[in-house]
């Protein structure tokens, strides 16, 4: 990913203008340029929306073929068309763009280390024998049959393990997402005071 | 705060997802297995939405690397701590290999990890990498208008197929079936080429046409100028024959075999403005996507439905064609034409339901 887009320009466009843009359409663009670079989780909801109006009007032999690569690059194609076409709709010179563009702001870079960080205090709180579990599964790649024969347990607990642990760790991260997003929220209101 | 029963909807969709996902990646599922998994797809966006999300959180937890716990809840007695490592060295067991430090046991063992983190590191947002190549496809009767990366738009007729390849020095799209209209962004560093049958057509900054039947190509500008040469089957490359150069409201065909039409006149009516008239909805109730009709529009529509009107709906539509959106709304929306003439007592042209509130005994009568 090109983090490398920052660069001072020479040409300073004036100050007034910039200001009033950047006040007007900082919060929106960001959004959307963060949309670019992957699929945002604050965004996944309305994504998911189009994606299924899609689904119910593309023939569907096509998407049977392979159903999870297709949704997920079908979700890649919506977003990627939201952000692109949001880019183009707001008023701006491409130069304010690259201004605006501070690798170290970017929401979108923040997010995933967040979500990280998240994951792994997540992953903290599982039972040792889910995480174990969890691990042989995505962390070494092996079958529910290989797992459930190496930890003497049968498939079915083995299954079960694995869809209650990804439920509690998608409980943990959306508890943080929420604490986040409405952190953020408090902290940009001036009234707020700690 | 969401109620309870929404949450759990939600909850019950995603453990549905999580087993969905797992049955999936373990694969041998058969032909009608995946069917099912489609159809539940279908049936609800919170099954679209849980299976993006657990889909996200397995793909990360496949790149996840912390999995030594430090402390961890004291509990069943069948764990075992198994030693950390990034990842599998390749090949046989190396512990009575070479000794050293540049040991090729250990080089191996560098190797893999080196490979590992960059995998890992090619893998990570794995949705949003720059895709070079992809394809959009309509069926029938969907008209779709995209922007591509170098901001030109392409409106897609029904039933087009169009394969788009933004490359470094190259805008390269292939028209495989159908037709779009283009409006090239200006980029004099790459030109814009669509290849279509036997057809290559080239612009820098224009609005052009192309329509493809089966192997017969036609190339209609609108404003601007393009080239277009025919192209030799057998390599893909131009063959000796000059390009064509076409202006505004010019029209050349392609024949299958490569034999490019004499230049004829036509009125290329300009495409309906890109920027005016468009009517662009991000999760946008129908009530208020037809109030925007309604205003640019001399057939009216009155949805009488309130679970009608608050659906909210995303797309790009043109403005002067609101029966696109009446049909939509009918093909996917469950919504039916309750009443439609030339002016009813309501004041409306078409008057809109749910196919459900229709049937019921307090929809209004005929």
């Amino acid at each position: 990913m090109p983090s490398d887009k920052v660069r001072l320009s020479n040409a300073e466009p004036a100050h007034g203008r910039i200001a009033d843009w950047f006040r007007e359409f900082r919060a929106p663009l960001r959004k959307f340029i963060a949309r670019r670079r992957s699929l945002a989780h604050s965004d996944l909801d309305d994504v998911a929306q189009e994606v299924f109006l899609r689904l119910l009007r593309y023939e569907r032999s096509e998407f049977v073929l392979d159903p999870k690569n297709y949704l997920f690059q079908m979700a890649a194609n919506v977003s990627r068309e939201w952000s692109v076409r949001a880019r183009h709709r707001m008023p701006h010179n491409s130069s304010w763009l690259d201004e605006l563009l501070d690798p170290a702001d970017v929401p979108a870079e923040f997010e995933s280390a967040e979500r990280a960080a998240g994951l792994q205090a997540a992953m903290e709180t599982l039972s040792a024998r889910a995480h174990e579990v969890m691990r042989l599964h995505f962390g070494e790649g092996l079958t529910h049959a290989a797992i459930s024969s190496r930890l003497n347990l049968s498939q079915r607990t083995v299954k079960r393990e694995i869809v209650n642990a990804c439920m509690h760790l998608r409980a943990q991260l959306l508890d943080m997402q929420e604490r986040s997003s409405g952190a953020r929220e408090q902290a940009s209101r001036p009234e707020s005071l700690p | 705060m969401t109620p309870p029963s929404a949450q759990a909807r939600r909850e019950r969709a995603a453990a549905e997802a999580v087993e969905w996902l797992q049955r999936l990646d373990s694969g041998g599922m058969s032909a009608g297995e995946r069917a099912d998994f489609v159809e539940w797809l279908r049936e609800s966006p919170i099954h679209v939405a849980e299976t993006l999300r657990m889909g996200q959180l397995s793909a990360e937890l496949r790149e996840f690397t912390a999995w030594a716990r430090s402390t961890g809840p004291t509990d069943e007695s069948t764990d075992k701590v198994v030693p950390l490592r990034l990842c599998r060295p390749p090949g046989p067991d190396q512990a009575s290999v070479g000794r050293g430090w540049m040991s090729p046991a250990r080089k191996l063992r560098m190797g893999a990890l080196a490979a590992c983190v960059v995998l890992a590191l090619a893998a990570v947002a794995w949705i949003g990498r720059p895709t070079g190549v992809y394809e959009i496809r309509t069926h029938n009767g969907e008209r779709r208008e995209i922007t591509l990366d170098d901001g030109s738009v392409v409106r897609l007729s029904p039933d087009t197929d169009l394969q788009v390849d933004m490359q470094a020095t190259l805008r390269q799209l292939a028209l495989k079936g159908g037709e779009a209209v283009f409006r090239v962004a200006k980029d004099p560093t790459r030109p814009f080429v669509v290849n279509a049958a036997r057809a290559r057509v080239r612009a820098i900054g224009t609005i052009f046409a192309v329509t493809r039947n089966g192997e017969n190509v036609v190339v209609t500008v609108a404003e601007g100028q393009v080239t277009v040469a025919p192209v030799a089957v057998s390599n893909g490359q131009g063959d000796a024959s000059v390009p064509v150069a076409l202006r505004r409201n010019e029209r050349v065909s392609v024949s299958p075999i490569g034999t490019v039409s004499q230049v004829r006149h036509v009125e290329a009516s300009r495409p309906a403005d890109w920027s005016e008239g468009q009517l662009v909805f991000e999760n946008t109730p129908v009530g208020e996507v037809i109030a925007q009709f309604n205003r640019h529009n001399q057939l009216q529509i009155r949805v009488v439905d309130a679970k009608l009107s608050a659906l909210a709906v995303s797309g790009i539509f043109a403005a002067d064609d609101p029966q696109s959106f009446i049909d939509f709304l009918t093909a996917f929306a469950g919504a039916r034409t309750l009443a439609s003439g030339p002016a009813l007592p309501s004041g409306a042209n078409v008057v809109l339901v749910t196919r459900a509130a229709a049937g019921s005994p307090a929809a209004p009568g005929r």
